[in-house]
């Protein structure tokens, strides 16, 4: 066993810090893919975890049309091709540092939409992300790519999302459920609905929701389990 | 007969030590840090990637085990009349110093290990063989009184 005193062996020293850069690398790694997933979950990391729902593949999924009550809580986050909204009451809407004030029934577009989208109760409780087109009653406003917008907690009468994609809607739920071009039309009673994995169209209206999409097919079982 | 034999050994042990945990304070800052993330992530509702949990779970896992291993490399115990350096932890290896062979005691503490009374001690013998270190113990200072006091002790016996 050797006793060398630290100076006189600077390699030591030298193998110590290549231990703690690549310790500080690899946490460095961990942290960056926690919160890229978590804040852009629809951008490359997905590519890298296999948790996109891009990857629906047309051959793994099924058709799927319902046509419920409207949930109490809808939380997206992530990409939306297209958001409609009419709202009810007048709110703020922040574009980029412009603030324009908008009256009771205003309708909204946002095209490609990317961030969270929250709603409760018919209000649309947080609307955070970023966009590149906005139209305000028909009117377009030029933005930049990738403008900051966000809207004060406004409620809304209709709201659509196109192309959007959901991880998961879990409620309870009335009303009808098609799957595969009507081939399984499920009917549910105030039963608890799980649908994961949706891409699809989404809209509420009057306090009903309609979805228009494609699921996995691992999750008709889920869908099917309910009524039965 | 063999406990009583092995009873004997202990009692002759005074100090035991290894490396301080304080060393490895940026680990678990680390592990607090990812930690934290993901609660933040849980609480405002954002989508957590399973396979992030999956790698903050094993790096989580792996820095605590890496850790205690490298904690317990080193053991450095203070006997009746020797310091005894053991390295290893399937495999060991020993040096015994005896008091009367140490001739200096020197301890190395930078602003950051002061701030969190740990350090080093560099153990010197009058033969001039090559330094021993103590390396990242808790109270450096306490840890050579103790061995100085039971020099002083060797010397005054003999």
């Amino acid at each position: 066993m050797e006793y060398k005193d630290y100076a006189e062996n600077p390699n030591k020293i030298i193998k110590s810090h290549h231990i703690k850069i690549s310790i500080f690398i690899i946490f460095a790694g961990i942290l960056l893919l926690i919160v890229y997933s978590s804040f852009y979950p629809n951008s490359v990391s997905k590519s890298i975890t296999g948790n996109a729902m891009q990857d629906l593949k047309i051959e793994n999924s099924v058709e799927i049309t319902a046509e419920l009550n409207a949930p109490d809580k809808l939380e997206t986050t992530g990409l939306i091709e297209k958001v409609e909204i009419k709202i009810k009451d007048p709110s703020e809407l922040s574009i980029g540092k412009e603030v324009i004030e908008l009256s009771s029934s205003t309708s909204i577009i946002i095209d490609n939409y990317q961030g969270d989208l929250f709603t409760e109760s018919n209000t649309i409780t947080r609307l955070n992300g970023k966009t590149n087109k906005i139209f305000i009653n028909g009117l377009p406003l030029t933005a930049q790519n990738n403008t900051k917008i966000s809207i004060s907690p406004t409620g809304f009468d209709y709201l659509k999302l196109n192309n959007i994609q959901l991880n998961s809607l879990s409620y309870s739920a009335s009303g009808k459920v098609s799957l595969n071009n009507k081939k399984i039309t499920v009917n549910l009673n105030n039963e608890e609905i799980n649908i994961d994995k949706f891409v699809g169209n989404l809209e509420i209206k009057k306090g009903s929701l309609n979805l228009k999409g494609y699921i996995d097919k691992a999750n008709i079982q889920k869908i099917i389990g309910v009524s039965s | 007969m063999k406990s009583k034999r092995k009873e004997a050994l202990k009692k002759r042990v005074l100090i035991k030590t290894t490396n301080s945990r304080k060393v490895y304070l940026f680990i678990y800052l680390m592990i607090i840090i990812l930690i934290g993330v993901i609660i933040y992530i849980k609480a405002t509702g954002r989508p957590l990637n399973s396979y992030a949990i999956k790698l903050v779970i094993g790096f989580v896992i792996a820095s605590v085990i890496a850790t205690e291993l490298h904690r317990r490399y080193n053991t450095y115990e203070v006997d009746e009349g020797s310091l005894v350096h053991t390295m290893g932890i399937l495999t060991k290896r020993s040096r015994k110093m005896d008091f009367s062979a140490i001739s200096d005691l020197y301890v190395i503490q930078t602003l950051w290990q002061r701030m969190l009374s740990y350090g080093s001690v560099e153990v010197r013998l009058f033969s001039g063989e090559n330094t021993t270190h103590i390396k990242n113990i808790n109270n450096p200072s306490t840890f050579v009184d103790i061995v100085l006091s039971k020099i002083n002790r060797e010397i005054g016996g003999k």
